[in-house]
């Protein structure tokens, strides 16, 4: 079992398709679930599950769902498109995480979707106990932002 | 009872105590008070009134007596009886006629005729419910025994609906197919001009909604010239049919390889800073790092026989 970045094959698809929206203004709603050692997620990956997502060892600063992300916007740099995310934190935490996953609430339109985007590795286990567990976004250019497509 | 003899037998001064020769002169000759004078007995004349006597006959009282008549005889004839009728003119009589209750009667009854006429019903409004009716229209043959035909084309629009693509769906219309045929013509002795066939078709719009893709296939038409069945004789003008070939440029066999346009998705990284609690119960201490010129550092080796301790905690 692991966790490996990428984008997830069925996104690419869907993207063709247009059933995925990014802009800042009336773009689809994502979000941004947390998921163990014990997860395997990777670009087969298609639809979201609770299947070893993060569990609070005390404390609610996890929700089974994850966070709601901030759409950034999708720009435009040479030939290179991106969009990115604001960053996301969870106060009085207390949980350990291994990677998340980035998918569409809102695909195409319809509602309680649960289309994954992209699953990132966070190269190992990653605790706070009782205290702020912050995933930090890259910047939303061409040669950082979270997704990019050249 | 009278007295005749004796005291009391006369009034008084009628003749003298004890004597029965009633006095003629003198003193009590005459009446007390009348119209002589005293111890005048001359003649007087007496004027006399009328005198009325007022008689009644009282009742006899006829004890009963039985009588006993004899030989008396008595004839009887029976006369004639008349009843008085005596006619009342003012008698009046009302007569009415009075209600008849017939209870059932049977009656043998002759033979009646009766004439009656059909009157015109009026119809009001009515749904009537009609089963299906099937129509069926075709074009009949004309037929032109003297004079120039001329058959009108069929003409036909048709127009292609909008697709509406949202959401995941797509949208694949069917064509729309439409057959003409050209119905037939017996001509006897004229010319006759079959007029041709025309159509038109337009292809639709299509909205887009969403990231929908819509594919809009072609509009094809098949069309084809009819035939011509002459029976008699005709006078045919000819038929003249004019083409002219467009210029084409000689162009040599091309090849044209086409590849794949491919693009590349990259996934960013992200950090992940996850804190745990500073337990500020210890006497922690530490020293400002130098951040002076004289740092000196010497690289890790990242050979295989590193060996390390582990930092007391």
């Amino acid at each position: 079992m692991a966790i490996t970045s990428a984008i997830c094959s069925s996104f690419k698809q869907e993207l063709l398709q247009g059933k995925h929206n990014f802009a800042s203004s009336g773009g689809d709603t994502f979000k941004l679930a947390l998921f163990d050692s014990n997860a395997n997620l990777g670009a087969a990956t298609t639809d979201y599950s609770t299947s070893e997502e993060v569990t609070n060892t005390s404390g609610t600063a996890y929700t089974a769902g994850g966070e709601t992300l901030t759409r950034s916007g999708v720009g435009l740099t040479g030939t290179t498109a991106f969009t990115d995310f604001t960053d996301v934190t969870y106060s009085s935490a207390s949980f350990t995480a291994n990677g998340a996953m980035i998918y569409n609430t809102t695909t195409g339109t319809a509602s309680s979707t649960t289309d994954s985007v992209a699953i990132i590795a966070f190269g190992g286990d990653k605790t706070a106990s009782n205290g702020t567990f912050k995933i930090e976004f890259p910047a939303n250019d061409a040669t950082a932002a979270i997704i990019r497509l050249a | 009872m009278s007295v005749n003899s004796g005291w009391g037998r006369f009034t008084w001064g009628q003749a003298e105590w004890g004597e029965d020769t009633t006095l003629k002169t003198g003193w009590g000759a005459q009446a007390w008070s009348g119209d002589g004078g005293w111890g005048d007995l001359s003649d007087q004349t007496i004027s006399l009134t009328g005198v009325s006597a007022s008689f009644s006959i009282g009742s006899v009282d006829v004890p009963d007596v039985i009588i006993t008549p004899t030989s008396f005889e008595i004839t009887l004839s029976q006369g004639e009886a008349f009843v008085p009728v005596v006619l009342d003119t003012t008698l009046s009589a009302t007569f009415s006629v009075g209600s008849l209750t017939v209870n059932d009667v049977t009656m043998g009854l002759t033979g009646q005729q009766v004439t009656a006429a059909l009157g015109v019903p009026v119809v009001a409004d009515m749904t009537v419910g009609m089963t299906g009716l099937d129509l069926t229209l075709s074009q009949g043959t004309a037929f032109a025994p003297n004079e120039t035909v001329i058959i009108s084309g069929q003409e036909i629009t048709l127009t292609q609906g909008t697709a509406i693509g949202s959401s995941s769906q797509e949208a694949d219309l069917t064509g729309i197919a439409a057959t003409f045929t050209l119905g037939s013509i017996t001509v006897p002795n004229d010319t006759v001009i079959v007029s041709g066939l025309s159509m038109e078709s337009q292809i639709g719009s299509i909205i887009g909604l969403g990231g929908a893709v819509a594919n809009l296939t072609g509009i094809s038409m098949t069309s084809s010239v009819g035939s011509l069945t002459v029976e008699e004789g005709l006078g045919l003008t000819g038929i003249s049919f004019n083409a002219s070939l467009g210029t084409i440029t000689t162009i040599p066999d091309i090849a044209v390889g086409l590849v794949g346009q491919s693009a590349t998705f990259s996934v960013g990284t992200v950090n992940i800073f996850a804190y745990g609690n500073v337990d500020p119960g210890q006497n922690n201490s530490y020293s400002n790092v130098s951040t002076g010129t004289n740092n000196s550092y010497s690289n890790v080796a990242t050979g295989s026989n590193n060996s390390y301790t582990d930092v007391a905690a």
